[in-house]
């Protein structure tokens, strides 16, 4: 169902059948968003369900005037910023040193299968600044227009080639460090 | 992605979102459709909260004013507590020092002897 149906069936009073015309479609999309932020299953699936709970709240203030791709696209990445704030917060106080947790996580993670170069790739963009990360995962793996992360972010399409350029030539260096 | 979720997540999260939000109404209206009721509701709120801020503000400056007259009150009070006769203020006998101590003349030589004053220097005629 493409998100002018969603929209059209919420308009009709079907409020119930479009939201959970939302939840199927966008859940994957989301679940991998997310993921690519927290590094964990369990994180991932509480940010999920928080980020559905407040789109249901917010949806009859969605006034239309971005796609609702874009709008749910930004109630989660705020979800998994605030979650990374949370943690950065949490690893100060407790003198921890969130890359490193970030990292172990992914050499913990019962639910990684990919190879030693995703590992490390993946380890990579976790060292990766919050804004630098953000771009680069909704431009490589989400494959999205600069235009649209934009949208999303509410930062110009300058300011995120450059960040995407710098994203890109860390990850680059860290990994011919390896290999 | 390298990575996999368990059996039948999505399908099991799919059900557990609608399940949570089933209980939960949308808490807003859509926008451009809000109800009279909305509008008096959001009105009577902010007409409360100006009352509110108009009573506090009279309420401070009453009482700031009330506490600026006090303070002069006051100070008239103890001004005229206070001697402002320079005889009066001059007058040892008035604080009563002199006049209730139990000082002799011989507690006065007693006193400058033990000063270091040599007794041939005392005259006694002058504490008799």
């Amino acid at each position: 169902m493409s998100d002018r149906e969603i929209m059209r069936l919420y308009r009709s009073g079907e409020r119930t059948k479009a939201f959970e015309a939302i939840v199927s479609v966008y859940s994957e999309r989301l679940y991998w968003h997310i993921r690519r932020f927290t590094c964990s299953h369990e994180d991932t699936d509480d940010l999920l369900q928080d980020t559905f709970t407040k789109i249901w709240a917010a949806l009859p203030s969605f006034r239309e005037d971005a796609q609702l791709f874009t709008w749910i696209y930004r109630i989660a990445t705020n979800e998994a910023l605030n979650f990374l704030r949370r943690k950065k917060v949490r690893a100060m106080i407790s003198f921890e040193n969130i890359r490193s947790d970030m990292e172990k996580r992914i050499d913990t993670d019962p639910c990684f299968n990919g190879d030693a170069i995703q590992r490390q790739l993946h380890k990579a963009i976790q060292r990766l600044p919050p804004k630098q990360r953000l771009v680069f995962n909704l431009r490589y793996f989400d494959e999205m227009k600069y235009e649209q992360i934009s949208e999303i972010t509410g930062i110009t399409t300058g300011s995120l080639k450059a960040s995407y350029h710098h994203a890109y030539n860390k990850i680059k260096t860290e990994l011919e460090k390896i290999f | 992605m390298p990575f996999n979720v368990p059996d039948g997540y999505f399908e099991g999260m799919k059900r557990q979102v609608m399940d949570n939000i089933g209980s939960m109404a949308p808490d807003r209206l859509p926008s451009g459709r809000k109800p009279i009721r909305y509008i008096i509701l959001q009105t009577a709120t902010a007409a409360a909260m100006l009352a509110a801020a108009v009573t506090g503000s009279i309420s401070f400056i009453s009482s700031h004013i009330d506490r600026k007259k006090q303070m002069l009150d006051d100070t008239f009070f103890y001004t005229e507590l206070m001697p402002n006769d320079t005889d009066v203020l001059y007058d040892a006998d008035s604080y009563g020092y002199v006049a209730d101590s139990d000082i002799s003349d011989e507690d006065i030589i007693d006193y400058l002897i033990y000063s270091g004053i040599p007794v041939e220097q005392l005259n006694e005629s002058d504490y008799e």
